[in-house]
């Protein structure tokens, strides 16, 4: 029994003796090793090694943890129709890292306490429109920065952003630096910015 | 291993949600049940009001249904207020972890 871990473009060095590359139709390249078991460790050794080999590939599309075959020929079988695919999601995310931005309200709202029905409503309205101004503009201002963005919508009104961006190795700092100077002119704001990642929201369908 | 580029303040991302099993010890399931019940209050609660604020915007709401439904709502966060201090719990208690899918709130 085998584990996927992730499929590779230009790998330098495998991180791990465990690991071996299975190369498919297309010239896709595979990244596999024995199958572990459904443990925390094993979830967190599946994350480790999918991230170093992202250090040490120009391009890495990460499989979920627990993708396991009972051969090389399962495999092949498997994405055997995918192959052209996944080459081409393999070059959109070439030379990228993934970088996750979070952000909430780092200030209690004004309170709401005596005031009247209408003017609740209105102090409501008016908070969640600034709310949704300040996650687009700094939406704005880091989609120009990256190549790609996949957005989780707010369900509700904890986190007013949460986003992913696929961001070129080269532009990391210039897009921390957007980021920090974003949340400096931004005080009532909290906001953290993750990463670099191996491009983990931008391997699957969207 | 969380890799932090930049940060500013405290970001809530669920870490302390609920559980997704509800723990049966007698002295906890009382405030766990409360947690849950909570939270799917906060979350109609949310909803509904995101809905009113909606049809505020695009006018289709007339003045005495904003005024009681600003009550409405006023009241039931106060009430939500008194109830999260009555069972020692905070903001961010009120959610769940959805896994992959995140947390509700």
């Amino acid at each position: 029994m085998i584990q996927l871990y992730a499929f590779v473009r230009g790998l330098r060095e495998l991180p791990d003796t465990d690991l071996k590359t299975v190369v498919l139709a297309h010239a896709l390249t595979a990244v596999v090793g024995p199958a572990g078991g459904d443990e925390r460790d094993d979830v967190v050794r599946h994350g480790l090694l999918v991230q170093a080999l992202a250090e040490s590939a120009d391009a890495v599309l990460p499989a979920r943890f627990g993708e396991r075959f009972a051969d090389t020929a399962a495999l092949i079988a498997a994405v055997e129709e995918r192959c052209g695919e996944l080459q081409q999601r393999l070059a959109e995310v070439d030379g990228c890292v993934e970088l996750a931005v979070r952000v909430g309200r780092a200030r209690a709202e004004a309170g709401t306490r005596g005031l009247d029905g209408s003017a609740y409503m209105r102090a409501r309205l008016r908070a969640i429109t600034a709310d949704a101004a300040a996650a687009e503009a700094l939406h704005a201002l880091l989609r120009r920065r990256s190549r790609d963005t996949v957005v989780t919508p707010p369900v509700a009104s904890q986190l007013l952003h949460d986003a992913c961006y696929l961001v070129e190795r080269d532009r990391v700092d210039e897009f921390a630096r957007s980021v920090e100077t974003y949340a400096s002119a931004h005080p009532e704001l909290s906001l953290v910015c993750t990463g670099p990642w191996a491009p983990a929201s931008f391997a699957g369908e969207r | 291993m969380t890799r932090v580029l930049t940060a500013q303040g405290e970001v809530v991302a669920g870490p302390r949600a609920l559980p997704r099993r509800v723990s049966a010890d007698p002295e906890t399931v009382e405030r766990g049940l409360a947690q849950l019940v909570l939270t799917l209050v906060e979350l109609l609660r949310q909803l509904m009001e995101r809905q009113a604020l909606h049809r505020m915007e695009r006018g289709t709401l007339t003045d005495e249904e904003v005024e009681r439904l600003g009550e409405t709502f006023m009241k039931l966060a106060e009430r939500m207020d008194e109830l999260k201090a009555e069972f020692g719990l905070r903001d961010e208690d009120l959610n769940l972890d959805l896994g992959p899918l995140g947390s509700l709130l």
